[in-house]
């Protein structure tokens, strides 16, 4: 069986590889975020210099409402920190509508206070009345 | 004229104490209606009928027993009587208008209750005539049940 030498050019370069398989994601990231500053770059640069050029007011509005987009959806060309985010979003999104249940939730029961309020009130005007009819009662 | 005046007092006497006989008796079914004996109720409100077969308020409350006892059919063909027969007497109107309430008869309870306030000279049934209007303006359109169908049931409008 022949036998692997280490040294050799050919490992080398695979060791290289791997590293640099490795080191990929971070790059990626990297990569991900210098893009991310580009385009906010760019897009702020075309919104603000657009009107200035003729006919360039509709692709002023169009980098206006793309960078509205990114604002709206942090992360959207991020890579790493981007799940998180989006976790983030989701559940804010879910407090939203466990608030607005709570708050039904609580209207519906001050609506029935106020009904059993007015009920409670009416049986106990309704009792005193008839007793005083009652006692009232002449020919 | 003596015996003819001692013979008046003499009716009088007897019918101040059928009329306090009566009274017991409505007090009587009233405290029944409260413990939920139904039974009770009636049996003192027949007595007090017959104790003062001329004033409205021992039918009246009969329709209220009724009304009480979940029999609304029956309370609102009593009380439709005693409104006849006693027009001017605000206790039948009022309950009258109570039972068209909750049989979801609405507009007709509203009726009843404009005929309540206007034959209720003393103000006697202010508060609770006041209570069934606010009710009645408060009432969620969508909570009230639909109009029973009476005419089915043996009871003419």
């Amino acid at each position: 069986m022949p036998k692997i030498n280490n040294n050799s050019p050919a490992n080398a370069n695979l060791a290289m590889e791997q590293q640099r398989a490795n080191n990929a994601p971070d790059r990626g990231e990297k990569f991900g975020k210098v893009l991310s500053g580009v385009a906010t770059v760019a897009l702020k640069t075309t919104a603000t210099v657009a009107p200035l050029v003729p006919g360039g007011v509709i692709v002023g509005k169009a980098a206006e409402g793309v960078q509205k987009l990114r604002e709206n959806r942090p992360g959207g060309l991020e890579g790493g920190p981007q799940d998180e985010i989006d976790k983030m979003w989701a559940m804010q999104q879910e407090n939203q509508v466990f608030n607005m249940q709570y708050m039904q939730l609580q209207q519906e029961i001050q609506a029935d206070n106020r009904n059993f309020s007015t009920m409670s009130n009416l049986l106990k005007v309704r009792h005193d009345t008839a007793k005083s009819a009652i006692n009232n009662m002449h020919a | 004229m003596h015996r003819t005046l001692e013979r008046r007092g003499a009716e009088d006497t007897e019918l101040s104490q059928e009329l306090d006989a009566a009274r017991l008796e409505l007090r009587r079914a009233w405290l029944q209606l409260g413990y939920a004996d139904i039974e009770g109720a009636r049996g003192s409100c027949e007595r007090a009928k017959a104790l003062a077969p001329e004033h409205p308020l021992p039918h009246a409350i009969e329709g209220a027993i009724e009304q009480a006892a979940g029999n609304l059919k029956q309370a609102l063909a009593l009380l439709r009587k005693v409104t006849r027969r006693w027009p001017d007497a605000p206790c039948g109107h009022i309950y009258y208008a109570e039972t068209c309430l909750l049989m979801g008869r609405v507009r007709q309870g509203a009726r009843a209750l404009d005929h309540a306030r206007e034959v209720d000279h003393d103000n006697h049934w202010l508060e609770q005539r006041e209570d069934l209007c606010a009710l009645l303006e408060n009432l969620d359109a969508a909570l009230i049940p639909p109009p029973l169908e009476l005419e089915t049931l043996g009871v003419s409008e």
